[in-house]
Formats: C-alpha cells, sequence, structure tokens
C-alpha cells in the first residue's frame, strides 16, 4: 500500500509539473476524483453484490448542495462539510429501504431514486436552476493555495483521492470488509452466524454514498457548473461502466476502469464520429477478451511476463 | 436436568399445508439428540424453526429459559444457537482458516471493526483455531475451501458453528452424501465434542446417527410420535410402523 501511495504521489507530481495546459490538468483533475467515484460504487457492485443504478443520486446531490450553498452566500468548505453530510444523510436514508432486499430488486428500487432525484433537479427550478442548473460557483482558498489555479485544484483532488483510495482500501480488507463479501456469497450463513445481513449492507451502502458525494462535491467545484445531467442514468451508467471495465471487485480496477473510460471518452472524438457507439465497441471487446475486466487481466500479463524473464536466466546459463 | 432448549406446541404451515404440527421438545445442557423420521416429516423445518431462520405460525421456543421464537436467526446465533446446513453453505472463494476467522468473529462486537485487517484479530483467530482442531482439519488451514475434498467441507461446516462455541448445535444431516471412511471421521469429531455443549441431530443414516444418540424423537407427518432412550425408542413397534409400514 505504501509503494502504491509513492508510486500514486509521483504520477500526481509528474503531471501537475509536466502538464503544457489547463486542458490536461483538468482532465487529470476529473481522473482523481472519478476514481473516488468509480471505487466506492465498487464497493456496492463488487464487495457487497448489489447492483446498483442509482450511484449519481448522491454525486448529484453533494454537487447541487455545493452548487446551491456557495451561490448563497455560504463559505466554501462549510458548503462541501454540508454536502457530504446530506449526500450520506440521504443515503442511510434511502439505503435502509434499498438493502432489504438484493437482485433485480434492488437495482429497480435503486434506479426509482435516482429517477426522483434526477426529476427533483430538473423540476424544482427555484432551487436547482432546472434545466440550466447552477453556474457562477466559486473554488474555495486551501491555507495559502488559491483552488481557483487549476494546478492547485488538481494537488488538491488528487490528495484526497489517494486519502479516499486509502481508506477504501482499508475498510476492504477489515472485519466489516470481510462480513459485507462474506454476505454477497452467504447471506443465510451469515445470518446463523449472528450477523445482521441487513446492518452489513447498509453500512456498505452509507459509505458509498459518503464516498459518491465526496467526489460529487469536488465535481461540481471542478466544472463550476452543475445540471441534472449530473444524476442522469446515462451518467450513473458511465461509472457502472468503469467499474466492469475496470474489473468488478478487483482491489484497484475501478481506478483502470476510470483511466480508460475518461481517455476514451475525452480523445476518441478526435478519430471517430461517434464517440458513444466506439465507448459500447470497447464495452464489447473488454467482455469478451477480458472477462474479469482490464485490471485483472494486465496482472496476469504481468506475471506471465516476470515469470518468463525468471525462466529465460537459469535456461540460458544451462545451455552454455 | 435444567433445559437448554425447549419447545411448545411449535406449528409451521406452508399455504395449506400443515408441516409441523404441534411439536413440544425438551432438550437438557449437554445432551445428545437424534431427530429421524421419513422424507417430508418435517424435520428441517422443525430444525429451521429453532435456530430462527423460520418463525412459527403458534407455540413457544426457550432457550437457556429466554423467549427466543420471535428474535431472528442472528439474535439466536449469538445467544448461542449453532447450526449446520444440509447444503454446504461455506465461503467458497477464501481459504479454510479464513472461513472460520469470519464465522468467530460473528459472535465478538469486533465484527464491525471498519480499520483493523480481520485476521489481525487475535481473539477470532485463536477461536478459529480451535475450531480446526476440534474437527481435525488445521493442516489444512491454508488451503482453498473450492480446492477441498467434499468430506473436508463437511467438516469445515461444523467447525463454522464451533466457532463460536455455541451452548446447542443443530446438526442438518451432517453425514450427507459422504463415503464410509468420511463419515466415520465426521462421527469421531461429533463424538468428541465438548460434553457441555447439547446437540440436536437431523440424520438420514441410521447406523452412524445410532452411534451418537443418547435420546430419540421419531417424527412422521409433522408430529413426535415416539420419544425417549435410545434403547427405548429402537424397541417400540410404533418406531417400525414409521420406518417399515405396518
Amino acid at each position: 500500500m505504501i509503494r502504491f501511495a509513492i508510486v500514486y504521489m509521483i504520477v500526481v507530481a509528474a503531471v501537475a509539473l509536466g502538464s503544457p495546459n489547463d486542458f490536461y490538468l483538468s482532465f487529470a483533475t476529473r481522473v482523481a476524483y472519478y476514481g473516488i467515484y468509480a471505487m466506492s460504487l465498487n464497493l456496492l457492485v463488487g464487495e457487497a453484490g448489489l447492483m446498483s443504478l442509482g450511484h449519481s443520486t448522491f454525486f448529484g446531490i453533494a454537487a447541487y448542495c455545493v452548487a446551491w450553498l456557495t451561490t448563497h452566500g455560504v463559505g466554501g468548505w462549510t458548503a462541501i462539510a454540508a454536502a457530504l453530510a446530506l449526500g450520506t444523510a440521504i443515503g442511510l436514508a434511502t439505503g435502509a429501504v434499498a438493502v432489504r432486499v438484493a437482485g433485480a430488486s434492488f437495482m429497480m428500487i435503486t434506479l426509482a431514486f435516482a429517477q426522483v432525484a434526477w426529476g427533483l433537479a430538473y423540476r424544482w427550478v427555484g432551487v436547482t436552476g432546472g434545466d440550466n442548473g447552477i453556474t457562477g460557483i466559486a473554488r474555495p482558498t486551501l491555507i495559502a493555495f488559491d483552488l481557483e489555479k487549476q494546478s492547485h485544484y488538481f494537488v488538491f483532488c488528487a490528495l484526497a483521492s489517494l486519502g479516499a483510495i486509502l481508506v477504501m482500501d482499508r475498510l476492504r480488507a477489515s472485519a466489516l470488509g470481510a462480513s459485507i463479501r462474506a454476505a454477497r456469497d452467504q447471506p443465510r450463513r451469515m445470518s446463523a452466524l449472528g450477523y445482521h445481513v441487513w446492518a452489513i449492507r447498509l453500512s456498505a451502502f452509507v459509505v458509498a454514498s459518503f464516498f459518491a458525494s465526496v467526489a460529487g462535491a469536488l465535481d461540481c467545484l471542478q466544472q463550476k457548473f452543475v445540471s441534472p445531467a449530473t444524476m442522469s442514468l446515462l451518467d450513473a451508467t458511465m461509472v457502472l461502466l468503469m467499474v466492469v471495465i475496470g474489473g468488478i471487485s478487483s482491489r484497484f480496477g475501478p481506478l483502470v476502469g476510470v483511466i480508460v473510460v475518461l481517455t476514451f471518452t475525452e480523445f476518441s472524438g478526435q478519430f471517430v464520429s461517434r464517440p458513444r457507439a466506439a465507448l459500447g465497441a470497447l464495452l464489447l471487446f473488454v467482455v469478451l477478451f477480458m472477462p474479469a475486466g482490464v485490471a485483472p487481466w494486465l496482472e496476469t500479463l504481468l506475471v506471465g511476463i516476470k515469470r518468463s524473464l525468471w525462466r529465460a536466466r537459469p535456461n540460458a546459463g544451462a545451455a552454455r | 436436568m435444567t433445559a437448554i432448549l425447549e419447545a411448545k406446541g411449535l406449528e409451521k404451515r406452508f399455504g395449506g399445508s400443515v408441516i409441523v404440527a404441534g411439536i413440544s421438545l425438551h432438550v437438557a445442557e449437554g445432551e445428545r439428540r437424534l431427530i429421524i423420521g421419513p422424507n417430508g416429516a418435517g424435520k428441517t423445518t422443525l430444525l429451521n424453526l429453532l435456530s430462527g431462520d423460520l418463525s412459527p405460525d403458534a407455540g413457544g421456543i426457550w432457550f437457556a429459559g429466554r423467549r427466543v421464537e420471535r428474535l431472528s436467526a442472528a439474535r439466536r446465533a449469538r445467544l448461542g444457537v449453532g447450526r449446520t446446513f444440509q447444503v454446504l453453505t461455506l465461503f467458497e472463494g477464501n481459504t479454510v482458516i479464513e472461513n472460520v476467522v469470519i464465522a468467530a468473529l460473528g459472535a465478538q462486537a469486533r465484527r464491525w471493526d471498519p480499520f483493523t485487517p480481520f485476521r489481525k484479530i487475535g481473539q477470532a483467530e485463536r477461536a478459529a483455531m480451535e475450531a480446526l482442531r476440534m474437527v481435525d482439519l488445521l493442516p489444512l488451514a491454508a488451503k482453498r475451501v473450492a480446492d477441498c475434498a467434499y468430506g473436508q467441507k463437511r467438516r469445515l461446516e461444523m467447525a463454522l458453528a464451533l466457532a463460536q462455541a455455541p451452548k446447542l448445535l443443530l446438526l442438518d444431516e451432517p453425514f450427507a452424501g459422504l463415503s464410509a471412511t468420511e463419515r466415520s471421521q465426521v462421527l469421531d469429531v461429533i463424538l468428541n465434542l465438548p460434553g457441555e455443549v447439547a446437540i440436536v441431530m437431523i440424520e438420514h443414516d441410521m447406523d452412524v446417527a445410532l452411534k451418537f444418540a443418547r435420546n430419540i424423537s421419531v417424527m412422521q407427518a409433522g408430529r413426535i410420535v415416539v420419544e425417549g432412550s435410545k434403547s427405548e425408542v429402537i424397541a417400540a413397534p410404533r418406531t417400525r410402523e414409521v420406518y417399515l409400514g405396518r
């Protein structure tokens, strides 16, 4: 884990210092907080086995909360704290209902919540600005660092992302993390062992909605704009796509998925006239040739390369 | 002897059919009770009522003097009711020891720990090791469950329940599908369990089951028709009727 953090920091420093302009910095910033978003969804989909179609709800609620508060005279940090609290609280309330069921029913319930949230954002014009959304959002200052500067904001998001990844990775290995996976595989056995399966699933749901809120708040301050599209079904499926392409339930698969999908959507427009169709083709390719996802595929590839290098040496010696 | 488990007038219906029709049961501390009966007699349903997997339509259950029939399976497990399943219910992707550690944690408040790696919780680790010793699986601790033989999985199934140091152990056909050698291994494990643990076992295989039992209840069509010590039940003409027909 320490090695991961060191490599991560080196990459962040290289990007921050080496970017020719704000375009690449903005892109890297989005990669950073989408990493939090996808990791949090993987906690639900991969670890808890709960296929959520409504994860964008918490992302969007936090984004709207930051947007509304900062444009109504509330300080940036207070707005962020309020957004995290609101997103998590709504996660607790909706999760308490949703995790009573699993499988297709869970999917439909989360979809319903997501559609309600989207409908509110679209129709509650007085608060959300309806289709026009909310604009004119300013970033706060962190001690001496003005986050309005894109390089500062990038480093801030990258550090937040690293922190979130470390916390979620720690959770994954913990007793609670083990019971989240066990409740996915054998819920009945878990009850017989004294575990409260509903409470375990709810805890995963609440943690996931907290981290989705973190990502949503960071997104709002990056784009300086929020609209109902943030909470659309399309956005919810896009994160799901990142998790699936990266590798469901693999340790850092979602991060790989974020890099692959964001890079693809950002730059494929220059080469193909229909980027979304191309994205579909990419998904098909991954599902067919890397069924476990890109990250596990890369892992086996690396292990294979290491092994063949290891073998090559003694053989070369023996041939002499 | 004081009762660890007491059931009175238990009833369970599924739609129109009555599966358990007024069963009363008295199990003493440290007792070894065998429940037998033909297929469809309601044995597994009775076990599910006792463990909390099902809740009864009528009647009451007392565990260690406490009324429990409305408590969830998880609550009863924490009070000290352990069970095994007829169909293996293991965490196939994990190793043997990981399975038992998860089981041991279920009885401890630290199951909610979101920070400490789950194999670093000493208390659970020790309870898991002890349970594996009891079922003679210590040498396989690091093996993946998916790679274990069926007989080993049967014993692991039992270790999961034992890791919580239950006061009452409910065994649902622990010999199902085993070879003769594996049956005798599982029987050895059961015969060597701590004397203070009360055991209620459901079983079809009479040969091995009779070696275990001190008291037997014979079930038929949702009722207990014969009950008593092993010799009394074997000698009772009603037992033969149930098993061989008139």
